[in-house]
């Protein structure tokens, strides 16, 4: 007879279980992000609401450089290309955000086709410049159709009702939370292996039987929704978005994509919350010390410098990035610990002999 | 007729003169593949030199030439950035975005030298103006140079990827720093215009003026383009360049010193990029720390066109799309679409070609 099955759990095994569950953390992550909202100034969720909207990019980008090894430039366009369809379709059309969604995806969805057919005749660094050619192509028809100069969202309304800041913040905190658990679950699918296998090597991968044409458009398809996903939460939640070459972040052009690639690498390229701590780092960095250390009045200049030299610092010395830092650290705190462990027993005890 | 009707006329006749070839002519012969590379080059030829004649048809011709010799300037510039890009894509395996910056850097460097101890020395005008652009380039130079001794060659895991977000790590360092270093008001950062005169020219009966400043930039651009190609032919160090370029550790083996000339192709690039940046500057009324994004962008898209396998190939991938950006907005209806028309025009290309223009195939093993 299987008792397995019908045991008795007890509160603490069944605590352990839950903490356990890896979606515990992506959900204690939005919670912590939920209770912030109250006590945070504007500044703070202003730097915390774009950092999320950039997670959001960059978690479809890891699905692209971490598990398919492909590097790509054009996040910026397909972003934008978000950013000013909730804006058209919402200021010109009246669109009610529902449809607006469903029409960006789909045309995101039709885009990261195209590219992901590109992909298959040109790779390496030649599909990065090209698709950073598409994004400025991108960018090009942005400025031909709405002006090199600032382009605004009239007012955000989700089912009839009007969003303001705290309301669209919690909208993103959730969605965030979605998309971490959709990551997570195609990472851990066999789609997700697969693609890992085609970046290991492409020639083995199809000598199992992996189409790489359906897992390079899967790729494409996943990172342009996404990308296209977070262009309309920084567009709901910044509501003015501009073309023009500036290198301010929030602005689509060349040093957005960078900025993305950025984050992936300083995360970790297959580390969830390390992508949502290097997207932290890399675009709002200086406001979130600024904020925690009021009195410090940081110039904004000398922390660019700073992210600039972390960046470096990283790529140099941890090719994992944030996340395999601190995986490290922990090891090396816990080693630490059992070596003080003996040594205290050695103290208390004696040595053995 | 209007331009888009001969353009379209343009695409369908190449389109079927390369279907019937290859239909009739190439299908008989063997060695098809490398035979049908030959015509699409050939096409692609007949395809620029088609567009010309067509936007000669179209545009009065006055403007045509008028515009591309005004162009030359920013064709210049281009063709400079281009080549640090490649410079240093051959010899570090890696796309430099630093390039833009660390120019920026130069022409700033450049402009405080000129307003502290050039402009009262009582010099004449062009020795300041010699001094400046040296003093600049040789500052981005040395920057360079650094970069690729202490950061580069100090990373502990090198590959592309990894050496292009250092790159973009000191894009970042770099922006922070400028207003840092150069914090007096923005007046204060101003180059000085090369010349200010004009050449009145006479073009098919039309009085056109030219500024001289144009001219000395081409003719600068073409000293320093031809001696840095004569020196990668015939010096011992360009042998050494395309040694390491072809393949790095046979080079090292071969006793090619691979670290002196890396490094010397940082600073060189560095050089490049600020000589680049001043002269773009000569067009803006002040400096600010984003006005190379764009020729780095476009440096980019002509090394994918002209290939990023050979030194010539991208300076001629410069040139075509700077003449293009140019020309194009004399089309009427096409003003404000030039940059959209010319970069989808590249993507058709390069998918025609993915290694571009000038690119040979590198067989890879598995």
């Amino acid at each position: 007879m299987r008792l397995g099955k019908f045991r008795h759990v007890s509160n603490k095994e069944l605590l352990a279980k839950i903490i356990k569950h890896p979606f515990f953390g992506i959900i204690m992550l939005g919670v912590a992000l939920l209770i912030i909202l109250p006590f945070s100034g504007y500044t703070l969720r202003g730097a915390l609401g774009q950092s999320i909207t950039f997670t959001v990019v960059a978690l479809g980008f890891s699905i692209l450089l971490g598990y398919s090894g492909l590097a790509s430039l054009g996040t910026a366009g397909f972003a934008g290309i978000g950013a000013y369809s909730l804006g058209y379709l919402t200021n010109q059309m009246g669109f009610p955000f529902i449809i607006t969604l469903i029409v960006t995806l789909s045309f995101a969805i039709i885009l990261g086709t195209i590219v992901g057919f590109i992909s298959l005749r040109i790779e390496g660094i030649y599909l990065g410049i090209i698709t950073l050619g598409l994004s400025e192509i991108v960018n090009q028809v942005f400025i031909s159709l709405f002006g090199d100069g600032n382009y605004q969202l009239s007012a955000f309304r989700l089912f009839g009702i009007k969003m303001n800041a705290q309301s669209t913040f919690i909208l993103l905190v959730i969605i965030m939370v979605v998309v971490m658990l959709i990551i997570l679950n195609v990472s851990k699918s066999p789609t997700g292996r697969a693609m890992l296998a085609m970046k290991n090597s492409e020639s083995a991968a199809q000598a199992m039987g992996i189409s790489i044409l359906k897992y390079r458009l899967l790729a494409f398809i996943i990172a342009t929704v996404f990308a296209a996903l977070g262009g309309m939460l920084y567009m709901a939640f910044q509501k003015n978005v501009s073309p023009s070459t500036s290198s301010q972040p929030g602005v689509f052009n060349l040093g957005y994509s960078l900025n993305i690639l950025a984050a992936v690498v300083i995360g970790g390229t297959r580390s969830i919350f390390g992508i949502f701590f290097g997207s932290l780092l890399v675009y709002r960095f200086d406001v979130i010390l600024n904020a925690l250390f009021r009195n410090a009045n940081i110039n904004g200049n000398l922390i660019i410098i700073l992210s600039g030299v972390i960046i470096i610092l990283i790529v140099m010395f941890y090719p994992g990035g944030l996340s395999r830092l601190a995986l490290m650290t922990k090891l090396k705190i816990k080693n630490l610990i059992n070596k003080l462990k003996v040594k205290w027993k050695e103290y208390r005890y004696g040595k053995e002999d | 007729m209007s331009f888009w009707v001969l353009f379209a006329i343009d695409i369908i006749f190449l389109v079927l003169v390369y279907y019937f070839v290859n239909k009739f002519a190439l299908k008989k012969q063997g060695n098809v593949v490398k035979k049908r590379e030959k015509l699409i080059n050939l096409l692609l030829v007949a395809f620029f030199v088609l567009f010309i004649v067509t936007m000669f048809l179209v545009v009065p011709p006055v403007d045509v030439v008028y515009s591309a010799i005004f162009s030359l300037e920013k064709v210049c510039i281009l063709a400079l950035a281009t080549t640090g890009i490649i410079l240093i894509f051959r010899t570090s395996v890696t796309t430099n975005f630093a390039q833009g910056i660390l120019a920026t850097l130069g022409s700033y460097f450049a402009s405080v030298i000129l307003s502290n101890y050039l402009v009262d020395a009582g010099f004449p005008v062009w020795l300041v103006l010699t001094l400046a652009i040296l003093a600049g380039t040789l500052f981005s130079f040395m920057v360079g140079l650094l970069i690729d001794v202490v950061i580069i060659r100090n990373s502990k895991y090198s590959n592309p990827v990894s050496k292009q977000i250092i790159t973009m790590g000191l894009v970042l360092a770099f922006t922070g720093l400028i207003p840092v270093l150069f914090n007096k008001p923005t007046e204060f950062y101003l180059l000085p215009p090369i010349a200010t005169e004009s050449l009145a020219l006479n073009i098919f009966g039309y009085d056109k003026n030219i500024p001289m400043r144009i001219i000395y930039v081409t003719i600068i651009t073409v000293a320093v383009l031809g001696i840095l190609f004569a020196a990668l032919r015939y010096t011992k160090w360009g042998l050494g360049v395309r040694a390491t370029a072809s393949n790095e550790m046979v080079a090292g083996m071969m006793g090619v010193n691979t670290r002196v000339i890396t490094a010397l192709s940082w600073g060189i690039a560095g050089g490049l990029g600020a000589l680049a940046a001043f002269f773009l500057a000569q067009q803006m009324t002040q400096l600010n720390p984003s006005f190379m994004i764009n020729t780095q962008v476009n440096g980019f898209l002509a090394s994918v066109l002209g290939s990023f396998n050979s030194f010539g190939g991208p300076i001629v991938g410069a040139i075509i799309i700077q003449m293009l950006l140019s020309l194009l907005p004399n089309v009427e209806g096409l003003q404000i679409w030039a940059g959209v028309v010319v970069y989808s025009l590249i993507l058709l290309i390069v998918l025609l070609k993915p290694l571009g223009l000038f690119g040979k195939k590198i067989t890879k093993k598995v």
